[in-house]
């Protein structure tokens, strides 16, 4: 991961002191509500239904076993002793007080964190793979390149008052986990004709009330031209994206409205401009950043799975885990564990300081320090050898996180939705509760297998409905929440938006209704098929039909 | 009397010393999101040592900034580009590295401009006028 050096640290103090003396400006009525909105967004403060909520920048979704005891620290003095981990790879604190905020960021710079750019309209958390540079598929690393994005886009004087928020996101393995079909711009490292690594720009996609997935604009891109590339989209973006209506600001419906070819023209005129100019990251700052981001060095670790063998026949919890949340290592003697903060009675994505702090230590005993957030609310600790799996299991279990849910339809991604959230229409974390309950026995939901299911409380689709193989979206129907269910959503390189199978559910007809579909996969899936897969198959036309027909007779 | 759009002589506050200064050449007016003057046209601003003033109707529109840019590439040195309209002291840093020179601030506000302006003095972005700090 990247480290501070004084110049990182010294900045993070002044922008902590900056936000304190726009606060009590603030409180001092010097600086109105509307001038300090966007100053407060841009340093992750939101007001939301009952109090602040402050959204703290995990870069890229990647965190120190030290920094994750800060949160809990956090967590613990600040908020209810909870954190809630995002689609976005961040972490949001949901009761924190204005007057408390300039404390907090001057403890999260202790320990080199901070809140920048997590919302407003300004490039915003740059997102990645969750298993970057430990993944068993992929072409290099690529958060050194998320680090070097965000650093250019960290204050950049131009780009601090967009149309609308911003967001790129960057892979690199053969399977894409980190949605960039889904962003405004999605990079992914790609090898070139001429052998050399470089990278696929896609542009204007995005969820919301018009998801769109991203078009290619260009198949490659050199790497040392990455920033003067970003700067000219950003520029288009700036001077053309629309400022009339908050719902048309996007880029994507900039790219639509311009059509790829014309928007592309533009960009192009844009970057003949400061190609290769002194807006290029410089060759010793690239090494500098990307040293950082080099192959760890691993000790041997034996690659058998005896051991594992052993214990997964007398415990079944543990083979559940193991098949599920032990995920591949590019070194067949380690692995990746995926914590599931997916439970019942815990809201997608919550962690306590507690939690928090047993991950940490699990971090810096069985693996090299490192946590990672994924773009599931699931925490990653990268680099454990096999043979720490069963003791890492059994220490996890003790703090209560031992679920095997990874993937699984009981893997929901949640927005908070009403129960926070001034602009949802409905309740997502209870309705995702009242779901895993309905597939409350384990063994069902490993027989299903993987499902993404996803439940936004309105129309801006921070639950990533549109994304997934189920989604389902909060609606207000005459004054009573109710919820619309989509098939067929996916993220990844042929991503697609969902299609919504018909009218909506009440609350609490909605666990059934997705045990019909699921009853109705299990019926018509071939042997081994996923979900996805099988939706693909047969279209949506067979579920449209086990949901409305057989429920209306 | 001078055309539309241009006007004379105005106490500015200047980026590069902090201090409130008479801008004397007279400068061209735009609004910011609006069109810029023509490349020919930039060029007599130059050749004529005018400067141009981008008045911003929001704060938050933020298309002036690339515009400021894009200006401070187009004309020399000695043309001041200056921000005007509603702008506030915690966009000093902003539009100073996105290239305005001078900005039509309120003589009692100098105070929080100047340390608006000297709050976080890392950057990291080469930008023209202001290296990076590294």
């Amino acid at each position: 991961m990247y480290h501070y050096d004084e110049i990182d640290r010294d900045f993070l103090a002044h922008r902590a002191a900056q936000f304190r003396d726009q606060v009590a400006r603030r409180l001092a009525g010097t600086l109105s509500e509307d001038e300090f909105k966007p100053l407060r967004l841009q340093n992750g403060l939101y007001l939301q239904l009952h109090a602040y909520m402050l959204r703290v920048a995990i870069p890229y979704g990647v965190l120190s076993a030290n920094q994750l005891r800060g949160l809990a620290g956090i967590a613990r003095d600040f908020d209810r002793g909870f954190g809630h981990f995002t689609t976005r790879q961040n972490i949001q604190f949901n009761w924190t007080k204005l007057v408390e905020a300039p404390d907090i960021l001057d403890r999260l710079a202790n320990f080199n964190m901070h809140a920048i750019q997590t919302s407003g309209n300004c490039i915003r958390n740059v997102t990645s793979d969750p298993l970057a540079g430990a993944a068993h598929d992929e072409l290099e690393n690529p958060h050194g390149w998320c680090e070097v994005i965000r650093q250019w886009s960290t204050l950049h004087p131009e780009f601090a008052f967009l149309p609308r928020k911003f967001k790129i996101a960057v892979s690199a393995g053969v399977e894409d986990r980190a949605a960039i079909g889904f962003h405004d711009i999605g990079l992914r490292l790609v090898k070139g004709q001429s052998g050399a690594v470089g990278f696929r720009v896609l542009v204007g996609g995005g969820q919301g009330r018009t998801p769109r997935v991203a078009q290619v604009l260009t198949p490659f891109l050199a790497k040392r031209n990455l920033l003067s590339y970003l700067e000219a989209i950003m520029r288009v973006y700036n001077m053309a994206g629309r400022r009339d209506n908050i719902y048309k600001a996007r880029i994507k419906i900039l790219v639509e409205a311009m059509g790829i070819e014309a928007f592309r023209d533009a960009v192009n005129a844009e970057w003949i401009t400061i190609k290769d100019s002194a807006v290029e990251l410089p060759v010793h700052e690239q090494d500098r950043i990307l040293r950082q981001f080099a192959p760890k060095l691993l000790e041997p670790a034996d690659p058998s799975d005896d051991l594992l063998t052993a214990r997964r026949v007398s415990d079944r919890p543990f083979g559940r885990w193991l098949r599920n949340n032990v995920l591949p290592h590019y070194n067949p003697g380690y692995a990746n564990v995926s914590i599931s903060l997916k439970a019942i009675g815990r809201p997608p994505g919550d962690a306590s300081a507690s939690e928090m702090e047993a991950i940490a230590d699990l971090a810096d005993l069985y693996a090299l320090g490192e946590v990672r957030v994924t773009y599931a609310q699931n925490l990653i600790v990268p680099h454990v050898k096999k043979a720490d799996l069963p003791a890492f299991f059994t220490a996890l279990s003790q703090a209560g996180l031992g679920g095997g849910e990874e993937g699984l339809i009981s893997d929901m991604i949640a927005c908070p939705g009403l129960d926070y959230c001034n602009l949802a229409n409905a309740r997502s974390l209870p309705l995702a509760d009242n779901i895993f309950r309905h597939f409350a026995d384990a063994g069902r939901r490993d027989d299903i297998g993987h499902i993404r299911l996803n439940i936004s409380g309105c129309i801006n689709a921070c639950g990533h409905h549109h994304a997934a193989d189920i989604g389902i979206l909060g609606v207000n129907k005459k004054g009573v929440e109710h919820y619309q269910i989509s098939l067929g959503g996916r993220t990844g390189e042929a991503a697609a938006v969902g299609t919504i199978l018909g009218p909506s559910f009440e609350e609490a007809a909605v666990p059934a209704a997705i045990a019909t579909l699921v009853d109705a996969y299990l019926y018509h899936r071939q042997p081994d098929e996923p979900f996805a897969t099988a939706i693909g198959r047969l279209g949506t036309d067979v579920f449209k039909q086990a949901l409305y027909v057989t429920s209306d007779m | 009397m001078l055309a539309k759009g241009i006007i004379e002589i105005m106490q500015v506050f200047e980026f590069a010393t902090t201090e409130m200064v008479e801008i004397i050449p007279p400068l061209r007016v735009v609004t910011a999101g609006d069109e810029l003057p023509s490349p020919v046209e930039l060029a007599s601003l130059a050749a004529d040592q005018m400067g141009i003033s981008v008045e911003f109707l929001k704060f938050s529109d933020g298309r002036g900034f690339s515009q400021g840019r894009h200006l401070r590439a187009a004309l020399p040195a000695q043309c001041p580009v200056v921000a005007g309209g509603q702008i506030i002291p915690d966009q000093a840093d902003y539009l100073y590295r996105a290239g305005f020179t001078h900005a039509v601030i309120a003589a009692a506000d100098i105070g929080q401009w100047r340390r608006s302006l000297a709050a976080v003095a890392t950057r990291f972005q080469h930008m023209d006028g202001s290296p990076r700090t590294r």
